[in-house]
């Protein structure tokens, strides 16, 4: 039973950080569409790491990112919820 | 991509056609629908450049053998064509729009294009290149546009010329057209090229270099 408990509290925490990565990705996302659509502002502002190409790549690739981890999010949430109510 | 007509107006010389003599914007043109003006989006390096016809020089340079500085008019001397071409930007939209102008390939005829040129540069008052291959402007009848949907270029899409280089993608539509060189550097790579965008531009291809 108390294994039990270690494993379901590591799982949460798990959940949790996909939760917060989910968000930094978001973000990313965000930044990453205004580096395609206002480079000119993006590109200074990140010393031309996020120029418009750059961010054009990322943004097409951070979508399914955010997707993927989101899910997992809800997953595990719901997956702990679950198995909390089972014991 | 680029449904397109040419329709080739009286000679050097003559005035703009009869769908550019209209103070108002064609939004239809021979049962096609055509996207407004506005729904080009302002994706410039610099802004919309303000260029004054007083001072303003088409310069044609590099591996000809007659360079030329030609004036608004003198530009607008050489035959005039129509084409509706569809305008894709990496960005996501697109505008199906009629274009009005000069064939590329008229002018480089007259400034007489050297042996092992095979590659155009375009230059813009803003400092924005973008590079073309020869046999492509000879291929497609490539125009600098004037006019658009029956209108003078506005200062925001490329007053006074504009390249519209059918079938690739935006960033290879040079706005503010002030120089062509002819280069024998392939190699070359424009404003976006060199940061990343595919040099040949293919609106089927790949967006981005390898």
């Amino acid at each position: 039973m108390f294994v039990w408990l270690e494993d379901k509290r590591r799982i949460r925490r798990i959940g949790r950080w996909f939760g917060w990565l989910s968000l930094a990705l978001v973000l990313l996302t965000m930044l990453t569409g205004y580096g395609i659509t206002k480079f000119r502002i993006v590109d200074p502002l990140t010393a031309g790491i996020l120029g418009k190409a750059v961010s054009q790549r990322w943004h097409e690739t951070v979508g399914l990112l955010v997707l993927a981890a989101l899910a997992l999010h809800v997953g595990i949430a719901l997956w702990s919820r679950w198995r909390g109510a089972q014991d | 991509m680029a449904a397109w007509l040419v329709v080739a107006c009286a000679g050097a010389g003559s005035g703009p056609s009869a769908a550019s003599s209209g103070p108002v914007e064609i939004r239809q043109y021979q049962g096609q629908n055509l996207s407004a003006i506005s729904d080009i989006l302002e994706t410039d390096i610099a802004g919309p450049q303000h260029v004054s016809l007083d001072t303003y020089r088409l310069k044609v340079s590099g591996l000809v053998n007659k360079p030329l500085e030609l004036t608004y008019d003198q530009v607008l001397g050489y035959d005039h064509f129509s084409k509706v071409v569809t305008l894709r930007c990496v960005d996501g939209w697109d505008a199906t729009i009629l274009w009005e102008g000069v064939r590329i390939t008229d002018i480089l005829a007259a400034a007489g294009v050297r042996d092992g040129a095979p590659v155009v540069i375009f230059h813009a008052v803003d400092g924005y290149t973008s590079s073309l291959p020869l046999a492509y402007l000879q291929a497609n009848d490539i125009l600098l546009a004037y006019n658009i949907n029956g209108l003078t270029l506005p200062a925001e899409q490329g007053f006074p010329f504009m390249v519209v280089a059918e079938s690739k993608w935006g960033y290879k539509w040079v706005k503010w057209v002030d120089g062509i060189e002819l280069s024998s550097d392939t190699s070359y790579r424009g404003y976006w090229e060199s940061r990343g965008y595919d040099n040949n531009g293919d609106g089927s291809g790949p967006m981005f270099e390898p």
